[in-house]
């Protein structure tokens, strides 16, 4: 129980100490953002003076802050400066596009890192097992761009097979919504299944060489089913825990991802706030992204420690 | 008995016959830019605009009909000089960090380690974005950006080094003879500490071009004038349709020359690893 | 050959073992030799030991009987079983007989259960791979072989994981999974070696009940005299990949003929020795099997060595059961020894 109060408290600061530094970014740094929206020829004092207002920079530093802390806990995301409707409106329709785009990428990278990982341990020398590595390698080493951009050539440009953008909502036409879905979570997973395939093979590779496996072909059981019933749920166990950990560059990679495929979700708001200089919308994007990625990890230690207690022994 | 440290294995052999001559003209492209470049870098051709490669350009034009060969050599220079830049920022100020920070010693190394932390879990590129988007974007701005965000991960390796190493053997030996502060730090912790630093030099590089490529790519590198891969492949992109041919140069560009420091550093750390060497 | 209990033996041996040969094919291309040329016969009901120090090839024997040893393993000779030579097995036909027919015990029981699955569900895994039992059959066998090996509450224990039992409890529930189905022949290697000494004496009690009561053969594999005489009918003693010395228990504890034998024999610590009186080792250390050279394996440590110990000697015949590697087996001297053809005791 404690070790999970401690994690929790350890997300929360997490969230909150990388927010704050969000905020005091956009405030420090040389390039004051009222003039980089306003631009130099609209600049009067006046306007100037407006604008600053408007952003609620015309306050002093500490109570800015206090102020963003205060509407952040009533979740008051602010307001857009592009159009003026609250920034939550835009959150939350664009939450569930970037989430089933990371599900989409973590089932594609299981799918295809842990099968390729089995293969890699269980015949190592074989032609398929090295194969397999280095398709891993390939995977993890290409930018995330240029592996979209290969999958969109082959599959939308020379097949035709494949959407290269747009998006539908699920609730409108599941079918459509999962065929643009396809290449990005490719583009996404496949890297992940490098990383994904590494641990596997190395994990596996080493549980095949316990005792308890060897016990179990004593009993007459073949090898596939004592890799599959027994080495492989045990080799599980690490790549579980270095999914979890290594979720945060998944993330990252979302960014570059929604902009190539113009999927419509947290990264590429992100994205076009950038762009449009629209600080509000930049601010809350960047919290709820950190949010969900402190989530999403402090998940993964729980389901550790859950796993966790009955391995103490080996 | 042979040197086993000369004699490669069948595979280490293709890691460093791949690598090396990949690293080398990308260096040699950013050394030399502009002197090796069959055409300017602002020698539009309208006659030849997104042309696949032809005898003329052998990796064809872009949309404006600048001959991409010219470009993605001018280009290196950019790509290969932020992320190095960046590297060298993030190894040495971060090391240096940490080894001051280390020394002192107490709550202030586990602030700043907490606060590495933070920063080595969140993912890199988003600070990133938020950085380059506020400030007017140049060059060296994306070089120290990218350079303080892999700084922590220097902090804590060195930090973490010399906690371990305060209390070894050999320092106590050294102490005992005379040696003052810096003088072990110098000539008995950092020779220890260097391989692992020069490992995470090359994940850092990695790292690093990885990152100024996908800024550039969203338009969020350095501006124009400056061309990098990235920004060529940014730019290229929303013509694929019309000819997908010139954008995949300076992606392969990209993807071999990250692959190529990947590998060396695969190799480098089997290199150092004694139980690797047979 | 006898012994106080009056021991069932068929007139054709359970296992027979001949020439048997190991080794691994290196990286580089070469072959390391584990196990030479191993020669014995297991009678039914009977329980044989192979004796020997680390290196000697004993667990590799141990793995060929059972067919598991490693990809990269060479093996030679022949193993008749039921008729068929088990070296030659396919793959398939071998999983019909590993836990069916011949078992095996392990060395660790720390490490030879599977920690994510009940100790209930794991006995049943060899019962449900070989026999056809209905669920009602099955929990009460399983009950059944917790009982024969002595755990008591079986109820409790089938339901709780390997970490939730101490080192002897998991190597009573080894036992219990080797013989579930009630095998001809079981091997256990190095059964008491990680245990303590306390635990041992039970666990050795354990077996020798269990083989005189299911009466299935057994070999014993261990580098500890003191503990094969608790149990063993024959012992081998094996060295560099080799038998040495090999007859009935009793009679070569008494009597050993080969150098190694009685230098084993006497490094036993004894409580009749004097206080700091220093305990008897054997000078050298094991030869490196994939540099032996020509003679004796032995000749660099014996006492005995002589000229003679230069020519490789065979298995002696000191008596129809019987034998020992070495020119000195049977008289004291070289002049007079024949080389003797190397025939399995029996």
């Amino acid at each position: 129980m404690n070790y999970y109060l401690r994690r929790l408290a350890v997300a929360i600061a997490t969230v909150l100490i990388s927010s704050s530094l969000v905020f005091f970014a956009i405030r420090i740094l040389p390039g004051d953002p009222v003039m980089m929206l306003l631009g130099e020829s609209a600049a009067t004092p006046e306007v100037i003076a407006r604008m600053a207002e408007r952003l609620g920079m015309d306050a002093p530093l500490h109570v800015q802050y206090f102020r963003w802390l205060t509407d952040l806990l009533q979740l008051d995301f602010g307001t857009s400066i592009g159009t003026g409707l609250p920034v939550a409106n835009e959150l939350i329709k664009r939450l569930p596009r970037s989430l089933e785009l990371m599900a989409g990428g973590i089932l594609v990278s299981l799918s295809i890192g842990i099968p390729l990982g089995v293969v890699a341990a269980r015949r190592p020398d074989s032609f398929i097992g090295n194969a397999a590595s280095v398709l891993a390698l390939i995977g993890l080493s290409a930018p995330t761009f240029v592996k979209g951009l290969i999958l969109i050539i082959i599959f939308s440009i020379t097949l035709g097979l494949l959407p290269s953008s747009g998006f539908t909502p699920f609730t409108q036409d599941p079918v459509a919504n999962l065929r643009n879905l396809i290449l990005p979570s490719l583009t996404l997973g496949l890297g992940f299944a490098g990383v994904v395939q590494r641990i596997t093979r190395a994990s596996l590779a080493e549980t095949l060489g316990k005792d308890y496996v060897r016990t179990v072909r004593a009993k007459g059981v073949s090898e596939n089913a004592s890799v599959y019933r027994h080495a492989l749920p045990n080799a599980m166990i690490p790549v579980i825990a270095v999914v979890g950990i290594r979720i945060g560059s998944m993330l990252g990679g979302m960014v570059v991802i929604e902009n190539l495929f113009n999927w419509p979700g947290l990264s590429s708001y992100l994205i076009e706030a950038c762009y449009a200089r629209d600080y509000p919308a930049i601010q809350a994007c960047l919290v709820v992204i950190f949010f969900v990625f402190s989530l999403v990890s402090l998940s993964m230690d729980v389901l550790m420690g859950i796993i966790n207690p009955r391995r103490r022994d080996v | 008995m042979s040197d086993s440290s000369l004699t490669f294995t069948r595979q280490s052999d293709w890691r460093v016959w791949f690598a090396i001559p990949v690293l080398a003209v990308a260096g040699l492209f950013a050394l030399l830019g502009e002197w090796i470049a069959p055409y300017s870098v602002t020698g539009y051709d309208y006659t030849a605009i997104l042309s696949s490669p032809t005898a003329a350009h052998w990796f064809g034009t872009d949309e404006l009909g600048r001959d991409i060969l010219s470009r993605l050599i001018i280009a290196s220079r950019t790509s290969v000089a932020v992320a190095l830049g960046a590297t060298l920022f993030a190894a040495i100020t971060g090391s240096l960090i940490g080894l001051l920070v280390s020394y002192i010693g107490g709550r202030l190394e586990a602030a700043v380690s907490s606060a590495a932390d933070i920063f080595i879990a969140l993912p890199d590129i988003f600070f990133a974005i938020l950085v380059m988007s506020l400030v007017a974007p140049n060059p060296t701005i994306l070089t120290i950006t990218i350079g303080i965000i892999y700084m922590p991960q220097f902090t804590k390796i060195v930090s973490a080094m010399v906690q371990s190493a305060r209390h070894a053997d050999y320092v106590t030996a050294a102490r005992s003879m005379g040696a003052s502060g810096t003088r072990i730090i110098f000539s008995d912790i950092l020779p220890n500490i260097l391989p692992i630093i020069v490992v995470k030099f090359t994940l850092t590089i990695s790292s690093a071009l990885l990152l100024e490529a996908s800024l550039s790519f969203l338009g969020l590198g350095a501006p124009p004038p400056n061309t990098s891969w990235g920004q060529m492949v940014g730019s290229l992109k929303p013509y694929i349709y019309n000819n997908p041919w010139p954008i995949v140069f300076p992606s392969l560009m990209i993807f071999f020359v990250i692959m190529a420091v990947n590998v060396l550093g695969d190799w480098f750390q089997d290199y150092v690893n004694p139980e690797v060497r047979r | 050959m006898t012994t106080a209990s009056a021991k069932p033996s068929a007139s054709a041996p359970l296992l027979s073992v001949r020439d048997l040969s190991v080794q691994f094919a290196r990286k580089d291309g070469g072959l390391a030799p584990a196990v030479r040329s191993l020669s014995f016969d297991l009678r039914r009901g009977e329980v044989l030991a192979l004796v020997g120090e680390s290196g000697c090839g004993k667990s590799a024997t141990a793995l060929a009987l059972i067919g598991l040893l490693a990809r990269n393993a060479r093996v030679g000779g022949s193993v008749e079983f039921d008729g068929r030579n088990l070296l030659s097995l396919p793959e398939r036909e071998w999983e019909t007989i590993r836990g069916r027919r011949i078992a095996m015990i392990f060395q660790d029981p720390m490490t030879a259960l599977d920690p994510l699955y009940r100790i209930g569900e794991q006995i049943a895994e060899a019962l449900r791979r070989h026999l056809d039992l209905s669920s009602v059959a099955l929990r009460t066998r399983v009950n059944e072989l917790l009982t024969l090996v002595g755990i008591d509450d079986p109820e409790l224990r089938v339901r709780q994981f390997p970490h939730q039992l101490s080192g002897g409890l998991r190597q009573r529930v080894v036992i219990a999974i080797a013989l579930a189905c009630n095998p001809e022949v079981v091997i256990a290697d190095e059964p008491t070696t990680a245990l303590d000494v306390t635990i041992q004496a039970q666990i050795v009690k354990l077996l020798a009940d269990l083989n005189r009561k299911v009466g299935m053969g057994m070999i014993f594999i261990s580098h500890d005299l003191g503990v094969v005489s608790q149990i063993a009918d024959k012992i081998a003693v094996m060295y560099a990949g080799q038998v040495v010395e090999s007859g009935p228990c009793a009679e070569l504890l008494r009597d050993p003929r080969h150098p190694y034998t009685k230098a084993l024999l006497a490094s036993v610590p004894n409580p009749a020795m004097a206080p700091k009186q220093f305990l008897n080792a054997i000078l050298g250390t094991v030869p490196d099997m994939a540099r032996l050279e020509a003679g004796c394996t032995f000749r660099n440590r014996c006492p005995q060595a002589q000229e003679g110990c230069h020519a490789e000697p065979g298995l002696t015949g000191i008596s129809p059961s019987r034998f020992a590697r070495c020119w000195f087996a049977e008289t004291g001297s070289y002049e007079g020894m024949e080389r003797q053809a190397i025939r399995p005791f029996s």
